[in-house]
């Protein structure tokens, strides 16, 4: 049976720019896998009325977030509120969420899982990154967020994705301690290590 | 304010923009919903302590704790 995976891909400022292109990578990675289904709602096609409607639809069982964010909500195209706080956080019901987005992992996590999410991967603060043109500095930072999402959709449950993520980051971070000039990236890299969190079931993986 | 947390508040300000002038000119740093940011306007929002800054010093000042736990070992 084939595992339905949502991707939201708002692109309309720069961090949502970044973003956009590095959420391709693991959708090229789920796109040779015959047992799931990726389904994309990107640009501004990435508000509330499109979100709600096609989760009901196709009934995702991952739920990948790229978007701006705070402690109560998670947004789309525009910064138009998908999921918020005491209104619509059982949209997550059933679901595993992955949120590269701002400080939701604060309030709106577990808000998620009281409402029944099964788990919820994302920061409880803001997620910081370089965003200069060497894409190396960028890469320290996005990868070990798209580490989260490969290890979930090659059947790893969230506390494995969340620990691989975790050690992706402390990877980068020892490289640019012991070989690099770039040391100045550690406490930013560090910052967004520590802010993830890892909500709910932590056993449950993709079905 | 209590003159000795004003000194030691000025002393956490420098702190924190000499740790910022080690980034290098062409590098843009993105700050949540708060955008893309320079070296010299990272620096600017440490002395003006605005909500940036602030979170700017958070991060910095979060990363020396953590060394001084010895984080690394």
């Amino acid at each position: 049976m084939s595992k339905t995976v949502l991707i939201t891909r708002p692109y309309y400022d720069d961090t949502t720019h970044y973003l956009y292109h590095w959420s391709s990578l693991p959708i090229i990675l789920a796109s040779k896998r015959k047992d799931i289904k990726i389904v994309q709602l990107v640009e501004d096609k990435v508000n509330k009325k499109n979100f709600e409607s096609i989760t009901s639809k196709i009934a995702p069982s991952f739920i990948f977030m790229n978007g701006h964010g705070s402690d109560s909500v998670i947004a789309g195209h525009n910064s138009e509120y998908l999921v918020e706080v005491g209104v619509n956080e059982a949209v997550f019901d059933s679901r595993i969420i992955y949120a590269l987005s701002c400080s939701s992992g604060k309030l709106l996590g577990p808000a998620s899982i009281k409402a029944g999410a099964r788990a919820y991967v994302g920061y409880d603060d803001v997620f910081v990154f370089y965003t200069d043109l060497a894409s190396v500095s960028k890469a320290m930072f996005l990868e070990p967020s798209n580490t989260v999402v490969n290890a979930l959709l090659k059947g790893h449950t969230v506390s494995d994705a969340h620990n691989r993520s975790q050690k992706e980051f402390m990877k980068n971070i020892q490289t640019l301690l012991t070989m690099s000039s770039d040391t100045y990236l550690v406490p930013w890299l560090l910052w967004d290590m520590r802010h993830q969190v890892c909500l709910g079931d932590k056993t449950s993986a993709l079905q | 304010m209590n003159p000795n947390i004003r000194e030691t508040q000025k002393e956490i300000t420098k702190l924190v923009i000499a740790r910022l002038e080690v980034i290098p000119y062409n590098k843009k740093i993105s700050i949540g919903s708060e955008g893309e940011f320079t070296k010299s306007e990272l620096i600017q929002a440490v002395k003006d302590n605005n909500e940036l800054g602030k979170k700017i010093t958070e991060i910095q000042l979060e990363y020396l704790r953590l060394l001084k736990e010895g984080i690394f070992l």
